[in-house]
């Protein structure tokens, strides 16, 4: 069944860009929709802020005919210059915001299935006025987005519900920790930074999809993405109101993680949020370089350099963007949207089909650059430009120190694969931890580890893009991860040692033939990785927010909202759920 | 004449009573004159049972300190804050015990009570009257969502709901208030305590609380207690006093739009509300960190005496530079993790290195199975690395435990 949805695209108040329509129209596929919206992933719990009562779910009206979409009744649409956003459109369009990440991240060339949650649910509840805080977040523990309002300077209300960028953002949190649960437990700053990091990019990647409002503010900026634009600014509302600078974090910045980078870029290694800034600004800066390159080959009428793009990729682009937009909009189309659109794309396959690569465990930026190249490479060995200006950017910024580092063989042979019944081993948990066992040196399974957990193993055929078209390619995941124990800050009572994980993805080819390795990853982590994770506990002690056993915890033993919970297992320290301190560190970061 | 002094703590279930008998030399004339202190006197319920809060306690407690004062009128009396483990005990002695006659019993020379108890405190700081409204609002919001779920008797919210409820702890801290009313001082860290208490030779001084409580209340989270405003507002301060709810305005849960599983969205429900447990810590908190935090000399020993004071007082405390090393430490709050300072305010107080030979002791008056985590183990050994730690438990029996200083 289908429906289609108004979302949307920009403040009705904000005068700024002329005759485009504050909404745009999103159409989504699922088995049912019922009054919310809800759909078998996705519900609109609206809980008015003043009673805590649960407004009426807006009615959908089924679709007239069995091909045709439905929609959901609106009193009112929201249209330029409206002083407010009514309540029942704001809901349906977070709906719609919710459902164009999610299809985003599942689309064919991306993660190329269903993203299944990491909180043991069909069904992402979304609260769009969840109360009186400058604030947003993706919660596992409740399965819930929550976003909250707030009024600005000017007595205005806030929504943050009504950005796309914000709803982006909280949505790729939600998808991100189905795809990678071991970021939300993580003790590595780097890691929750990797959260933050790809939350960032889905919004700009789903703003880059608003088409006509992205052409528009392209113009205005004369074709030139080497500013702080509003593409690249996040929840523009949203930070504006809060007055703390432009936007809340920018993408367009050379911060770095170098030892040697220039004080005013150089970030602290303890804090997830600033360090997101450099990994994020990391992938946007090779956006723009692809764009910039691209924009010079459209504008010279050449044919796409394939190094760059397949020229498959480029035109399956430009048909997506005339089913999106008005009549006549991709024909119109200049070379720098063109450039821009499918150098986004690009991005979004390149950094998304990364995230199943990543080794599970306490991750760091190296182990997420390594994963994206990995996987970039296996897939379209041929467009390597883009992957040499990652590396350039990677060393850049200090996520590793050279080339070397970040070296991931892609696509060999190895005896431990070539005989092995991928059916049986997704299938059985016998045989994969059979599998593992036997295969501890491949694996990089330390001997002295005793215990180690393989994850559910996946079954994924994505699209990859060749210079003769698409061709579809069947990947067989298989992780495992394992516990380690390290020194930990001796600080305020803390245990002398504490758990991290490690972790391993063999990723192999289920395509004719005998299985052959996709790419094998392993996590790597340094000194000064454990130095960056003494950082966090310390700021969190310091903010009194990491809380031990019982601390965790108020009456009636409610878990604490403003804590994150560790225990002592056998003297050493866990931390769990150390991805809420994302949203419980700062009010107005998320 | 001893010439020791003597700390008493009086096992009184969860709360606080200390007794304190100080050889008091006047330099002027040589003479040395027995005075003494007494600290708070309460105790509430734990999570565990309604022992810890039982009044039982008290008889004896209240007989042991008349005899002490062996018909002499008590020399200083100190309520250290506004929470019914420490506010209770003098005011059901007074009515339950010796309902005749207790104050012709028990006469007192000087009382201090915390600052913000005085009656014109809210009207001479606004700020922290605007807080203390928000919270009394928050507390009331809570109460009744409590009530209406029918939690409020549960272990865990029946004892944080009784020691905050103004209500309840009125009464304690409106008797403490007639105990002397000419010679009450409300007392900060500012404070002059010149005409405050008689003691010639013993010096105090007072490190907490601030004379503005407005730092010590934090944050509310906002809550979706099903009530809204208009509810919140129909809920009056008779239902939060009387502690009931009215039986038209049953609870009843929300329930789930069709397509949405129904333990998913009662969990929803709660996680909403999970910011309730934060500020009703909260809440308490304020209250514990307004603690009157005073230091005592006496011929080389220095004595300090903590109330029940958390986290933001003792980083108050050590931002002002007062926090010096001691020899007695009255552990705060009932032995929890929040009640005893982390890093350098510790160190401070208990450094590694004792600063001279004298030995250094720690005294803790507490209750197993309370809630958060009272009494608590890494606290406690963390404590008993720097100086030699007695709590109540270990002699749970005993009326009281004491330690003797000598001159």
């Amino acid at each position: 069944m289908k429906v289609t949805v108004p979302v949307i695209v920009k403040d009705p108040e904000v005068a700024d860009f002329k005759g485009i329509n504050p909404t745009e129209k999103i159409t989504i596929e699922e088995e049912i929709f019922l009054d919310g919206p809800i759909s078998p992933r996705v519900a609109i719990l609206d809980f008015d802020p003043e009673s805590g009562e649960l407004a009426p779910g807006v009615p959908f009206v089924p679709p007239g005919t069995i091909k045709g979409a439905g929609s959901y009744r609106l009193d009112h649409e929201i249209t330029e210059g409206d002083s407010r956003v009514p309540t029942r459109a704001a809901a349906v369009s977070v709906f719609g915001a919710v459902h164009k990440a999610l299809r985003m991240f599942e689309e064919k060339d991306a993660l190329g299935r269903q993203v299944e949650w990491a909180f043991d649910a069909p069904q992402l509840l979304v609260v769009p006025r969840a109360g009186d805080r400058a604030n947003a977040y993706y919660e596992r523990e409740s399965h819930s987005l929550q976003f909250f309002r707030f009024p600005a300077d000017d007595g205005r209300m806030i929504f943050a519900a009504h950005s796309q960028d914000i709803v982006a953002h909280e949505t790729a949190h939600a998808v991100l920790d189905g795809v990678a649960p071991d970021l939300y437990e993580t003790i590595s700053p780097q890691g929750l930074a990797i959260h933050e990091a790809v939350a960032d990019l889905t919004s700009l990647l789903c703003a880059f999809r608003c088409r006509e409002l992205a052409s528009r503010i392209l113009e205005q900026m004369g074709g030139d993405l080497n500013h702080s634009t509003a593409f690249s600014g996040l929840a523009r509302q949203f930070g504006a109101a809060l007055d703390r600078g432009r936007f809340l974090r920018d993408l367009f910045n050379t911060k770095s993680i170098h030892p040697d980078a220039p004080e005013q870029d150089r970030v602290d290694r303890g804090s997830p949020h600033d360090l997101s800034e450099v990994l994020s600004g990391a992938f946007y800066r090779v956006l723009v370089r692809v764009y910039d390159e691209l924009r010079r080959q459209y504008g010279a009428r050449r044919e796409i350099d394939p190094d760059l793009v397949a020229a498959p990729e480029a035109e399956h682009v430009q048909r997506r963007v005339a089913r999106q937009t008005s009549a006549g909009f991709a024909d119109r189309l200049g070379a720098q949207s063109k450039a821009l659109f499918v150098a986004s794309e690009r991005l979004k396959r390149t950094l998304f089909r990364g995230l199943d690569y990543l080794p599970p465990g306490d991750v760091t930026f190296a182990d997420l650059a390594r994963a994206v190249l990995a996987a970039d490479e296996a897939s379209h060995p041929q467009s390597k430009r883009q992957r040499q200006w990652m590396i350039a950017e990677f060393i850049k910024r200090g996520i590793a120190p050279d080339g070397r580092a970040l070296e991931v063989e892609t696509n060999f042979d190895h005896p431990a694969v070539a005989d092995l019944d991928l059916a049986a081993l997704v299938r059985s948990d016998y045989v994969a931890y059979d599998f593992a066992e036997k295969n501890r040196d491949l694996l990089g399974i330390p001997r002295r580890i005793k215990g180690f957990e393989v994850r559910p193993r996946l079954d994924v055929t994505k699209r990859d893009w060749h210079r003769d078209g698409p061709q579809e390619t069947r990947e067989c995941f298989f992780k495992v991860a394992w516990t380690e124990m390290e020194k930990n800050v001796r600080d305020r009572g803390l245990p002398d040692r504490r758990r991290w994980t490690a972790g391993t993805t063999l990723v192999m080819s289920w395509d004719e033939g005998p299985p052959t390795v996709r790419a094998l990853l392993t996590t790597r982590r340094t000194r000064t990785d454990r130095t960056d994770t003494d950082r966090l506990l310390l700021h969190l002690l310091d903010k009194n927010l990491l809380k031990v056993d019982g601390a965790a915890y108020g009456i009636g033993g409610i878990p604490l909202e403003r804590a994150v919970a560790g225990e002592i297992l056998e003297g050493a320290l866990r931390i769990k759920g150390m991805g809420r301190t994302l949203h419980i560190t700062e009010e107005g970061g998320s | 004449m001893s010439d020791t002094l003597t700390i008493r703590v009086y096992n009184v279930g969860f709360g606080d009573a200390l007794l304190i008998t100080v050889p008091d030399r006047d330099p002027a004339t040589g003479e040395t004159t027995t005075r003494r202190i007494l600290i708070d006197v309460g105790n509430a319920p734990t999570v565990a049972s309604a022992e810890g809060g039982s009044v039982d306690f008290f008889p004896p407690v209240i007989e042991d300190i008349l005899a002490e004062l062996d018909g002499k009128p008590l020399d200083l009396y100190i309520m250290t804050h506004e929470h019914l483990d420490h506010v209770q005990g003098l005011h059901y002695a007074a009515r339950r015990i010796y309902p005749d006659d207790f104050q012709d019993r028990f006469e007192v020379n000087h009382v201090w009570m915390t600052a913000s108890a005085a009656d014109d405190y809210y009207d001479n700081h606004p700020e922290a009257e605007k807080q203390r409204l928000a919270y009394d609002a928050m507390l009331k919001r809570i109460t009744r969502h409590l009530q209406r779920k029918g939690l409020a008797e549960e272990p865990g919210f029946m004892e944080l709901l009784g020691i905050n409820n103004p209500y309840s702890t009125k009464d304690g801290v409106s008797y403490l208030k007639t105990l002397n009313p000419d010679h009450t001082a409300y007392i900060h860290r500012e404070s002059d305590l010149e005409g405050t208490h008689p003691f010639r030779e013993a010096a105090f001084s007072i490190w907490a609380p601030e004379e503005d409580t407005a730092d010590y209340f934090s944050l509310l989270l906002a809550l979706d207690l099903d009530d809204g405003p208009a509810a919140a507002t129909a809920a009056t301060a008779a239902d939060a006093a009387t502690g009931t709810a009215t039986d038209e305005d049953p609870y009843l849960p929300p329930s789930p739009p069709p397509g949405v599983d129904a333990g998913a969205f009662l969990n929803l429900v709660d996680a909403r509300n999970r910011g309730l447990a934060d500020n009703m810590l909260a809440i308490d908190k304020a209250a514990n960190d307004s603690s009157i935090v005073f230091a005592m000399e006496w011929r080389g020993w220095r004595f300090l005496f903590t109330g029940d004071a958390e986290e933001k007082s003792w980083h108050k405390m050590h931002e002002h530079g007062v926090l010096q090393p001691v020899h007695f430490l009255k552990v705060s709050h009932h032995g929890s993790h929040n009640g005893t300072p982390e890093g350098e305010a510790f160190d401070a107080i208990l450094p590694e290195e004792a600063p001279d030979d004298a030995e250094r002791y720690a005294m803790t008056s507490t209750w197993e199975d309370t809630y958060s985590g009272i009494p608590h183990a890494a606290t406690d050994e963390r404590i008993a690395s720097r100086c030699t730690l007695y709590s109540n438990l270990q002699e749970k029996d005993a009326l009281y435990m004491e330690l003797g200083f000598p001159g």
